[in-house]
């Protein structure tokens, strides 16, 4: 990693003192994961310029302390050795520290002065692209120049990669410039070496003091800087605002319009209603956005919510936080792990069965499997099927062309498409079946929701 | 006095306090047999007198008898049971276990109890309730004759309880000592000529007209129905009555035997389906032979358990929980099948498929309901091919498992349904049930029980996230006949600048007594397993898939390899086609095969972890380490003291270098077939059979000769046989992997010769790995073979890693094995299960 200050202050020869350091020798620091070194590779009175050198522990990375990055769970190589991240803010701070506490012996006016100063990191990290590096550092008043590169010359079409190379200047004091790299360059990485926890709070607003309340992107940069923990961020933020004699930041406003997963659930609660159904298995509940909305109205005496996935079901489970429920509540619903392509007796003798988002999960050729578990094992009156309308994609603008909805999904279907399949496997299994659009229409008529009720 | 119930009883002692039951109980039956409500009471109260426990204890005395009987051990409860109430519950638990109920009563004198009750320190029962018991105890008494239980033994005094006896007697349907081998016939219906064709077919001797010698050592088995329909019942009986009397065959009864028997006791029968043309043919013979028939049926046991439980023999098949049990619903059950009352279309009832549910371990053949052909499923096999409706009378030798049929000679009798298929390309019952697995059969902690290295044990956590990654991501479990096991990587090498190296891979095997390995070339793309068929037809009627594919070729964690369709449809065609013209359907006689591959380039698979991973660290460092080195350069020249900064800089410049250089040797762009390099290394299996009992040179030339068939995209596998006692042959291996490791090449695999070994000597890895240096560069870091990391790196243990190769070995062989010797598909799919489930412990991925 590697980082360099340069200005052309005159004279520039004091860049020295303003960092504590000997401009004649290499300086070298020892840091929990790895060395440090600054020096002055070059110096003069017209311009000079500070080297911060930081070599990673690649092996440290591995054993111990995971390092963040791309070091998770099976990966093999690490970047983190060669780009900028928390680490090299950890590295600015333990190497640059009076530089950036404000503080110069020899030059204490230099030190809280604004001077003019160049950065250039040649590997910034940021996964979300360039724009971002211009949103967080623009509004700070930095002149911005970013190259890109590609990912390897060798194979031109694996595109640009996520690092870029770029020079910042802007004229202000040195311990602001070193602090607005502390937190904004882990934020752009997006990633922490470390579990973040309260401190890391109080870290944020020292830090941030004189900039970060005022920055306009504030919200996303404390969100990502505390990894989007809420409570973490509820708090920042609210002290970040009191800080500047704002009152508290308001609540989201009561009265915001449902969301199209609210409406969805809301909608497959009241067709199960309408059918009389007290007994619901709710397959694929994933985090149980359909039995919290059931749990409502006790006509529903009896919900199990299925999901292959167990971290699902314990996800569902704290958020309806059911280990508070009472014994009588619990006996009212259960989870189970289970799955759509194996039969299962347990699916048996219910009213109805929902999917709601589901079947898109599924690789299609595992569509007729599914379908025998479903009408012919668990064979209940009703069956409701939900999922995404493709006809409507065009309607979303984060998605670009040919893109699904969700990096799962294996199909989204058009209108036509889910018809036909349903349609199909009504008439095979002796099922009617009715459909329905859910969510707001687009200007085609179109909604974002597709819903079979299959009865028998 | 003697007292005889059958071994396998629920054994109910009634009686006061003090009348001598606990004292019984212990001289006749095991400790363990005995569930004393004293004990549960105490266990429950810390005292065994307290009857606020008494409720609690006698749910958990049933709790525990539930579980003794559904196990098949005899159960003693020794509590006063005075109370029709208790009495009756218990009742009930046997009859749901098709266990017999056996009361023994001890009827005391009140004074004996009383005195016997003084005399007990810790629990003296009061007067009163003892005086009180005895009064119930001659109550119960009387009541007793209306509670109809099988066996009742009354006990009146001391002495009698002192002298008896206790016998328990061999249930008649256990015969588990007879180990056969057996020649298991189906429904004969009186079709003598056919029968007798049949005996001669499988060895028998007919010494006289009526009696047939079973050839040394086997028997008969007669499934049943052995009347009606046909043109000669008596001829049938004389000659199966003779061989059962002469220890030449055993026999159990079908439902038509029973019924002509009834008739001919001059019950009022219905006469009908066949039983007419019996009566016709019985008209000629003399009393004596009639008389002789009902005693013969009458005297048999409805189903036999043989061979050490392996074998269950039943007219019309039998369940798990009712083998080697006896009721009155064993028996109907036996004889009539799985019925519900419902009938069908041509007024005939319909058989609830018991086969469907049937998980047990003995083999159970039967007859009953005619097939067109015989079809194992579920370890369960329908032996009746219909002779007289004009099938076949087919036996079943055991334990060969093979099929022996004569062809009736005529339609004695057109049957109500139409028994033979309609298509006969259907495929079996088996693969159709096997079309949907049930989620039961993989759920929580398995035991999986392998030929090779004895039993593995899948943790719940394990299975489910098993059966997670297979609902989410495999393809259809049909096609998962087998998963490759992870393969260890050698121990960390002492040797300067290396952290594997092949010595310790040859010292591995040495140390286990193994003389020769082979050294094959590890090929550096993704891991496949390859099915392809002979033609379309094949994967419909072996695999039961419909579908337009030849084959299928797929990930090691059974994902599709191709995102791309057509490109795999191209793939395996070509495979198919290098196949046929090598001739390998011909020479191992076979429609089928399972390769075990390694599909190149690595980027076809793996481009996304290359973009995002490799290439990432690769450029970064490039241009980060580019930079640094320019400014160490400046300040060099500055006069500043950093030279050896400067140095290191460089080096691990020159080090990344080397990295982006291995990596890019792995990876070229796949516009068509022609790009795709595939070299198979394993015949994992062809119809009926596996090739874990060849040599690895054989696999490998085998391959060679496939490969030779489409040297475009087919890649022979280079390798080196080594004699381990040979030094010069050591130092030729090393030299070979150096070789095919400094041209790009990702390492080589240590083998010992034979795949069989493995198995038989238990704990040898199948294979060890030793990667090359600059391989290990995208495995470990650009920087890893720095020697202050090199240090660190080789402090790494393998040994877990060890264990999980060879346990996933066996059960990738297990699975195969299961597969080719056409076990239901879910004894396949739990050993993939237990594979993936193995695969998801958090090991280090380095390894």
């Amino acid at each position: 990693m590697f980082l360099s200050i340069s200005t052309q202050h005159q004279p520039a020869s004091d860049l020295g003192f303003l960092f504590h350091k000997h401009p004649d020798r290499v300086h070298k620091i020892d840091l929990p994961f790895g060395k440090a070194t600054v020096y002055f590779p070059e110096l003069s009175d017209e311009r000079s310029t500070a080297v911060l050198h930081f070599e990673v522990d690649p092996i440290g990375l591995v054993r111990g302390w995971g390092g963040g990055g791309n070091s998770h769970g099976d990966i093999y190589v690490n970047d983190r050795p060669y780009v900028s991240s928390s680490l090299f803010s950890l590295a600015i701070s333990k190497a640059y520290r009076s530089a950036m506490n404000g503080v110069s012996k020899e030059r204490p006016e230099l030190a809280q002065a604004s001077l003019p100063f160049e950065v250039y990191i040649p590997t910034v990290s940021s996964p979300s692209g360039k724009a971002s590096i211009i949103e967080f550092f623009e509004p700070l008043g930095y002149q911005i120049q970013i190259e890109e590169s590609l990912l390897d010359s060798k194979f031109p079409e694996w595109g640009q990669s996520s690092y870029f190379q770029i020079t910042l200047k802007n004229t202000l004091p040195l311990s602001l410039l070193l602090r607005h790299l502390y937190v904004l360059l882990p934020v752009l990485d997006g990633t922490k070496h470390y579990w973040v926890h309260h401190d890391e709070i109080s870290k944020l607003i020292e830090k941030g003091e004189g900039w970060l309340a005022t920055h306009p992107a504030r919200q996303r940069i404390v969100n990502r800087y505390l990894k989007n923990q809420k409570d973490l961020t509820r708090e920042a933020v609210s002290k970040l605002s009191e800080s500047l004699g704002e009152l508290p930041s308001s609540l989201p406003a009561l009265t915001r319009a449902p969301n199209l997963n609210e409406v969805r659930m809301s909608r497959v609660a009241e067709v199960l209603k309408d059918s009389h159904s007290s007994r619901i298995l709710d397959m694929g509940c994933g985090q149980g956005a359909l039995i919290k909305e059931l749990l409502k109205d006790k006509q529903f005496t009896e919900i199990l919510g299925v999901d292959v996935s167990t971290n699902a079901l314990k996800k569902a489970k704290n958020r309806l936080q059911y280990e508070e429920f009472t014994e009588q509540q619990k006996s009212r619903v259960g989870f189970k792990q289970g799955s759509l392509v194996y039969y299962d007796k347990r699916f048996r003798d219910f009213d109805a069965v929902a999917l709601i988002e589901v079947i898109e999960h599924l690789e299609p050729e595992r569509l007729p499997t599914m379908e025998r578990v479903l009408f012919e094992c668990a064979k209940p009156k009703m069956i409701i099927i939900t999922t995404p309308n493709q006809t409507y994609n065009h309607s979303i603008e984060a998605l670009g062309l040919n893109y699904m909805r969700h990096s799962d999904h294996r199909f989204e279907w058009t209108q036509a498409e889910f018809e036909s399949w349903s349609n199909k496997v009504a008439e095979k299994y002796g099922y009617q079946v009715r459909f329905e659009m859910i969510g707001a229409l687009n200007d085609d008529n179109i909604a974002p929701t597709q819903m079979g009720v299959f009865t028998r | 006095m003697k007292i005889t119930f059958p071994e396998l009883s629920l054994v109910i002692l009634m009686g006061p306090s003090g009348s001598g039951k606990s004292t019984f109980a212990r001289k006749h039956f095991l400790s363990t047999e005995i569930l004393s409500s004293d004990d549960f009471r105490a266990m429950l109260s810390d005292s065994s007198s307290d009857q606020s426990a008494s409720t609690d204890a006698f749910e958990l005395v049933h709790a525990v008898v539930e579980k003794r009987l559904k196990r098949g051990l005899l159960t003693v409860v020794d509590a006063t049971n005075l109370k029709v109430d208790a009495r009756t519950s218990l009742k009930n638990l046997s009859k749901r276990f098709h266990v017999f109920p056996v009361i023994i009563a001890f009827d005391m004198d009140e004074k004996i109890c009383q005195d016997r009750n003084r005399q007990r320190k810790d629990l003296a029962v009061p007067e009163a309730v003892v005086r009180t018991q005895s009064l119930q105890m001659k109550n119960s008494l009387k009541q007793l004759d209306k509670e109809s239980f099988r066996y009742v033994f009354h006990l009146r005094t001391e002495a009698e309880v002192e002298s008896t006896t206790i016998e328990r007697q061999r249930l008649w349907n256990n015969r588990k000592e007879e180990k056969g081998p057996f020649d298991i016939i189906g429904d004969i219906h009186g079709c003598r000529l056919e029968l007798d064709k049949l005996l001669k077919k499988l060895g028998y001797s007919f010494e006289e007209t009526d009696f047939a010698r079973a050839p040394l050592g086997r028997k008969a088995v007669f499934l049943g129905d052995l009347v009606d329909r046909g043109p000669d019942t008596p001829g049938v009986l004389r000659l199966i009555m003779n061989m059962v009397e002469q220890g030449q065959a055993i026999c159990v009864p079908g439902n038509h035997d029973v019924k002509l028997v009834r008739k001919l006791k001059g019950k009022n029968v219905k006469i009908n389906h066949g039983l007419a043309e019996s009566l016709a043919q019985f008209e000629g013979t003399t009393e004596e032979f009639k008389t002789k028939v009902m005693a013969f049926v009458d005297g048999l046991v409805s189903h036999h358990v043989l061979d050490e439980g392996r074998l269950v023999v039943a007219h019309a098949g039998l369940k798990e929980s009712m083998q080697g049990r006896g009721s009155g619903e064993v028996r109907s059950f036996a004889l009539y099948g799985d019925t519900e009352g419902e009938i069908d279309q041509f007024g005939l009832p319909v058989r609830l498929n018991w086969a469907a549910d049937y998980r047990g371990k003995a083999m159970v053949v039967y007859g009953h309901t005619p097939v067109p052909e015989v079809e194992w499923f579920n370890n369960t096999v329908n032996v009746d091919t219909g002779c007289v409706f004009g099938g076949k009378l087919t036996a079943l030798r055991y334990p060969e498992r093979e099929f022996v049929s004569v062809v009736a000679e005529a339609v004695y009798c057109e049957p109500v349904k139409p028994f033979k298929a309609e298509d006969s390309d259907a495929v079996s019952i088996q693969l159709k049930d096997d079309a949907v697995l049930d989620y039961e059969d993989f759920e929580g902690k398995i035991l999986i029980k392998t030929r090779t290295r004895s039993n593995i044990y899948i943790q719940e956590e394990q299975s489910s996230t098993a059966m997670e990654h297979l609902s989410r991501f495999a393809i259809d479990p049909r096609w998962l006949i087998y998963l490759p096991p992870t393969m260890a990587p050698t121990q960390a090498s002492d040797e300067e600048g290396y952290l594997e190296y092949p010595s310790d891979a040859f010292t591995y095997y040495k140390r286990r007594e193994v003389k020769r390995v082979i050294c094959e070339e590890k090929h550096m793309g993704s891991r496949a397993v390859i099915i392809v068929c002979k033609d379309n037809a094949v994967v419909h009627k072996r695999f039961g898939i419909e579908t337009h594919e030849i084959g299928i070729c797929y990930t090691r964690t059974g994902r599709r390899f191709f995102r791309d369709r057509e490109l795999e449809t191209a793939f395996l065609q070509r495979t198919q086609e290098a196949l046929s013209k090598s001739g390998f359907w011909e020479q191992h006689d076979t429609d089928w095969v399972c390769l075990d591959a390694e599909l190149m380039p690595w980027s076809l698979k793996a481009e996304g972890t290359i973009m995002k991973q490799y290439a990432a660290v690769g450029s970064s460092a490039t241009f980060a380490l580019g930079i640094s080195i320019e400014s160490m350069r400046k300040a060099e020249a500055r006069g500043l003291p950093i030279s050896e900064e400067l140095n290191h800089e460089m080096k691990r410049a020159a080090l990344v270098d080397d990295y982006i250089k291995a990596y890019q040797g792995y990876c070229w762009n796949v516009k068509s077939i022609a790009d795709i390099r595939c070299a198979p290394f394993h015949v994992m299996a062809t119809e009926g059979r596996t090739y874990f009992d060849r040599t690895h040179d054989w696999h490998l030339e085998t391959i060679a000769a496939i490969c030779a068939a489409d040297s475009e995209i087919l890649v022979a596998t280079r390798f080196l046989p080594v004699n381990l006692e040979d030094p010069e042959d050591l130092l030729r291996a090393i030299e070979w992997w150096k070789k095919i490791t400094s041209s790009g090449g990702e390492g080589m695999v240590v083998k010992a010769l034979d795949f069989a070994t493995q198995g038989l000597k238990g704990r040898i890895q199948p294979a060890i790995k030793v990667r090359g240096p600059d391989y290990l560069r995208i495995i470990y870091g650009p920087e890893y073979s720095l020697e202050q990391n090199l240090v660190r790196l080789r402090k790494r243990s393998v040994e877990l890693k060890h264990h999980l190769a060879l346990s996933e070995f066996a059960l990738g062989l297990e699975a195969l094995e299961r597969f080719v010797k056409r076990e239901p598909l879910r004894n396949v799919h739990q050993c993939i299960v237990g594979i993936l489930g193995l695969e998801s412990g958090s090991i280090d991925p380095r390894l």
